[in-house]
């Protein structure tokens, strides 16, 4: 049976709130009661009892949806799936069997001592997979083995019929298939509760990989070294970075806000296709290239990307033509990856590019990474920007699952951490600033002015990372869903599989 | 713009003359008025509001709404609440609800607008308790009611509790979900009866300061759709109009236990529309049909709970929307005469005379009175 935990409870307040501590915005927003579910069997009568009483249910697996999807939920109820955490549950593999609690550090850990093989997700070690997969989830070995959710084969999923039964599925490629590429992608929490993924086959890790990290200090920076650097990054993964050589190659361009003080910095993931590293000449080609930006590569001291720091302490030094590299084995490297940082409030945006920089966008972003507003402190207000592309760019994909964006080569993420919910409106705006001048220079579509809309350049925004600032666009399901067939397309699987809407936030797909 | 008789209106003359049965009773006589000001939501997103001499109407004011489906006067006379059915609200898939100050002439001036839950989408109707401290409004698209809390401080209308319905019918066409109509405080004020479109279900829920919980379920026909309800001023007799089968049911309805008991009668006579009463209790006014529109006078026997026609009223390829009863006025919203229909009633029992177009309003879709206080 769920274990039910209601406002008296001494561990309702951990437990009404998620990852951004924004949400709940005020009490009244609070769900009710949270439903903690042991088991899929659990899932269901939880699901079935909050349904037939009347109360929205929300789905949380990880508790690290970036909105207010899941924590604002006046006088409803959480279906809370952390405790579903069990990969095969002792049943032999393959398939691989992932419960939607499984964070993702200690999936990556028990898949590979059990099984050796990986999932190609994210970074934060305590994401979970019931959120990632079903929004995309992306990571390091992204390039070099496509999405977390291109690899799926199966999903156990509980939705609701039109007279408010509770229905167990288990939907695939052959069964239920509109569901299926519903859950490959397209984000969760709108269609019903996924407790389970399954995974005919998951990608072997490298054996080893070698980190770099490379440090761009605020200081004696100017507009044109900034924009060179830029230039520099996206124009590798324009170009250079669609060669399968380099798909075992995984960069995240750190911008951070100059109120930080400090340095921006780069971190690089290597391996070579085979997941060696006997030949780091791709590596070394593309270090090179910064040489007149930053330093030679060295190993960082651990305050670069949450998710990618290579740290001074770990690893064998190597040196790789001028540069200071690290040679970890794979398990180790993604042991000291996997940090998720603090809960605070934070704000996120996200954007795809298929192209490099421009440099009226370069000179935009020195701009507001500069920028002081009065009285607001914008320390912890960063852009991340990561090579994409790769095995993610398959186009047979665009068919089978719900993830449309298969050219884009970099992919950006806006975002900006504060305490105080009175620091809420200086560092809201300096981050829709930031995001609508960038997307209403010279080259944006001037029918879709403030935002990455499909073009030659853009390729619209993550799922996984939603931004209910765009709401306020009449189009923003395309800028998530691509103008073609798959919002329609959802808007079918959603009328059939939730007929009565029960499973809805902001920006679930509406009916 | 006075808005007097308009029987001469080419539209509407085709109608009366294409109907020969008419009324089957009546004389027109004049009678004394007594509601005061009339407000008439439109479609084309603005409320319209009436000054009321008799068959006389004299429009005041027009003034702004999206897409007002329904309007109520707080019992204060203060306040107007206006549901709109709209499907986004602030960029997020609800409705709301706006609330008018109305000035001692009964002119609106815009006060507050409340966005409803999350997905309430294309509210329909709000019912207000007879102490005017809640109300609850049926979401027909998103399946769902809300009670909201009527600070009495003047603060804007708050969501107090939501309850998320699930259901289904027969109708491939209008049942795969779900379809809160309407809601209506029964006489107790600690519950409130709702029709549910989508899932042939009327409904009792017991209502608190913060919640709306399902106290019964009783089912319709399959396929029938319950849509409009009301509920005899006793308070034992409800009835309600089943918009898909085009039908009406009357229930005995216990107001002590809040139960619907069972059925009285079905009528399957043109009905499906809008109902009213007429405040004596005698009478019950129908609207609905097939392809015409008939209004329909029922005196109702108050020791059976049973209907008998005295009247009824064709309007050919008509449809009436909305409909409201005084003592001695029956008024009809019709959205292809784009005006509203008033008959003149008898204040005993509520019989109607031969109507005129008292107000033209384009697209009109709801209507509130306000009656020089008794
Ligand atoms: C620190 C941090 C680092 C991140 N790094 C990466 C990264 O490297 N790569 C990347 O791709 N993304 C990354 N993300 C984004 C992350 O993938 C999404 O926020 C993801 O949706 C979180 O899933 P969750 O289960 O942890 O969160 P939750 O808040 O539990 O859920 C997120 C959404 O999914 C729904 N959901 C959750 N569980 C289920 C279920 N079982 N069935 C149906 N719906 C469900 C929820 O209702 C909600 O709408 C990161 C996020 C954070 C906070």
């Amino acid at each position: 049976m769920p274990i039910i935990i209601t406002r008296d409870d001494p561990r309702y307040v951990s437990l009404q709130k998620g990852h951004n501590a924004r949400f709940p915005e005020t009490e009244i927003d609070a769900a009710k009661r949270i439903f903690l579910c042991e088991t899929s069997a659990d899932a269901a009568v939880a699901l079935q009892q909050i349904v037939s009483s009347g109360l929205r249910p929300t789905i949380r697996s990880g508790g690290h949806c970036y909105e207010d999807f899941v924590a604002n939920n006046p006088g409803g109820a959480i279906l809370d799936l952390s405790l579903l955490s069990g990969i095969n549950d002792g049943r032999s593999a393959p398939p691989y069997r992932i419960g939607p609690g499984v964070q993702l550090w200690n999936g990556y850990l028990e898949l590979y001592k059990r099984y050796g093989v990986t999932l190609p997700g994210g970074t934060c070690g305590t994401v979970a997979a019931g959120g990632h997969i079903s929004g995309g989830g992306y990571g390091l070995l992204s390039r070099l083995h496509g999405l977390s959710s291109d690899w799926l084969t199966a999903v156990e999923i509980l939705t609701v019929n039109g007279s408010g039964k509770v229905v167990p599925r288990r939907v695939d490629a052959r069964h239920e298939a509109d569901l299926f590429r519903a859950c490959r992608g397209a984000g969760g929490g709108g269609l019903g509760v996924i407790t389970s993924y399954e995974f005919d086959k998951l990608p072997q890790p490298p054996v080893e990989v070698v980190e770099a990290y490379i440090s761009f200090p605020w200081e004696g920076m100017t507009e044109e070294k900034f924009v060179s650097l830029l230039k520099t990054f996206g124009e590798y993964w324009e170009t250079h970075g669609q060669d399968p050589e380099t798909w075992g190659m995984f960069a995240v361009l750190v911008v951070s806000h100059q109120a930080g003080g400090g340095h921006m910095g780069m971190s690089i993931q290597f391996c070579n296709p085979d997941g060696t590293c006997r030949d780091l000449t791709i590596l070394n080609d593309y270090l090179d290239r910064f040489l007149q930006c930053g330093s030679p590569a060295s190993p960082a001291d651990g305050t670069g990307h949450a998710g990618l720091a290579a740290r001074k302490d770990a690893g064998d030094p190597l040196c790789s033509g001028v540069h200071i590299v690290r040679r970890r084995n794979w398990l180790d490297a993604t042991a000291g990856n996997n940090s998720s940082g603090s809960s605070t409030r934070a704000k996120y945006k996200s954007a795809y590019m298929k192209r490099g920089f421009t440099e009226a966008e370069a000179r935009c972003i020195y701009k507001h990474m500069t920028r002081t507003i009065p009285n607001v402190d914008l320390r912890g207000s960063v852009i991340e920007m990561d090579s994409y592309g790769g095995a993610i760019n398959r186009k047979e994909l665009l068919e089978t699952t719900s993830v449309v964006q298969r050219a884009s080569v970099l992919k950006l993420q806006f975002m900006t951490f504060w305490g105080e919910p009175q620091d809420d409106a200086g560092r809201l705006q300096w981050i829709r600033d930031l995001y609508k001048d960038l997307y209403s220079g010279p080259d944006s579509d001037s029918d879709h002015k403030e935002t990455p809309w499909w073009s030659s350049r853009h390729e619209g925004c993550y799922i996984n990372y939603p931004d209910r600032d765009m709401l306020s666009y009449t189009y923003w399901p395309q800028l998530y869903y691509g103008h073609g067939e798959l919002y329609p397309f959802l808007q079918t699987v959603k009328r059939k599989y939730d007929p009565n809407n029960i499973f809805h936030h902001a920006m679930s797909i509406r009916p | 713009m006075n808005q007097r008789s308009s029987l001469n209106r080419r539209h509407f003359l085709r109608i009366v003359g294409a109907a020969p049965l008419a009324l089957r009773t009546s004389v027109a006589r004049g009678l004394p008025s007594s509601p005061r000001l009339a407000y008439v939501g439109s479609g084309c997103g603005e409320i319209y509001v009436f000054h009321i001499d008799g068959p006389n109407w004299t429009l005041k004011q027009i003034v702004a709404c999206k897409a007002p489906a329904s309007l109520t006067v707080h019992p204060n006379r203060r306040i107007l609440y206006a549901v709109n059915q709209v499907d986004s609200h602030q960029h997020l898939p609800t409705g709301s609800v706006e609330t008018f100050t109305l000035a001692p002439d009964g002119r609106l001036a815009a006060f507050s607008k409340t966005s409803l839950s999350l997905s309430a989408t294309l509210p329909r109707h709000l019912a207000l308790s007879p102490d005017g401290k809640r109300a609850v409004v049926a979401i027909h698209g998103g399946g769902a009611y809300n009670l909201l809390a009527l600070p009495d401080d003047g603060q804007p209308a708050r969501i107090a509790g939501i309850l998320k319905e699930t259901g289904c019918g027969p109708n491939a066409l209008h049942q795969l979900s779900a379809h809160p109509s309407m809601a209506l405080f029964d006489t107790t004020q600690r519950r409130v009866l709702t029709s549910d479109t989508g899932s042939d279900r009327i409904s009792v829920f017991a209502v608190d300061e913060t919640s709306l919980t399902v106290h019964q379920r009783f089912a319709t026909d399959a396929g029938s759709g319950p849509a409009h309800l009301v509920l005899h001023p006793k308070g034992d007799i409800l009835f309600v109009a089943n918009h898909l089968n085009r039908s009406l049911c009357s229930y005995k309805y216990d107001p002590e236990q809040g139960r619907i008991l069972h059925c009285i009668q079905r009528v399957a006579e043109d009905t499906g529309g809008p109902l009213a009463l007429h405040p004596s209790g005698c009478t019950l006014y129908t609207t609905g049909g097939g392809e015409d529109d008939v209004i329909q006078a029922w005196h109702i026997d108050r020791t059976t709970g049973r209907l008998n026609r005295l009247q009824s009223w064709h309007q050919h390829s008509a449809r009436s929307v909305a409909i409201t009863a005084e003592r001695n006025t029956l008024l009809v919203v019709s959205d292809t005469l784009n005006g509203v229909l008033r008959f003149a009633a008898e204040p005993t029992d509520g019989r109607l005379h031969t109507p005129n177009l008292a107000a033209e309003v384009p697209e009109p879709f709801s209507i509130a009175m306000l009656s020089d206080p008794v």
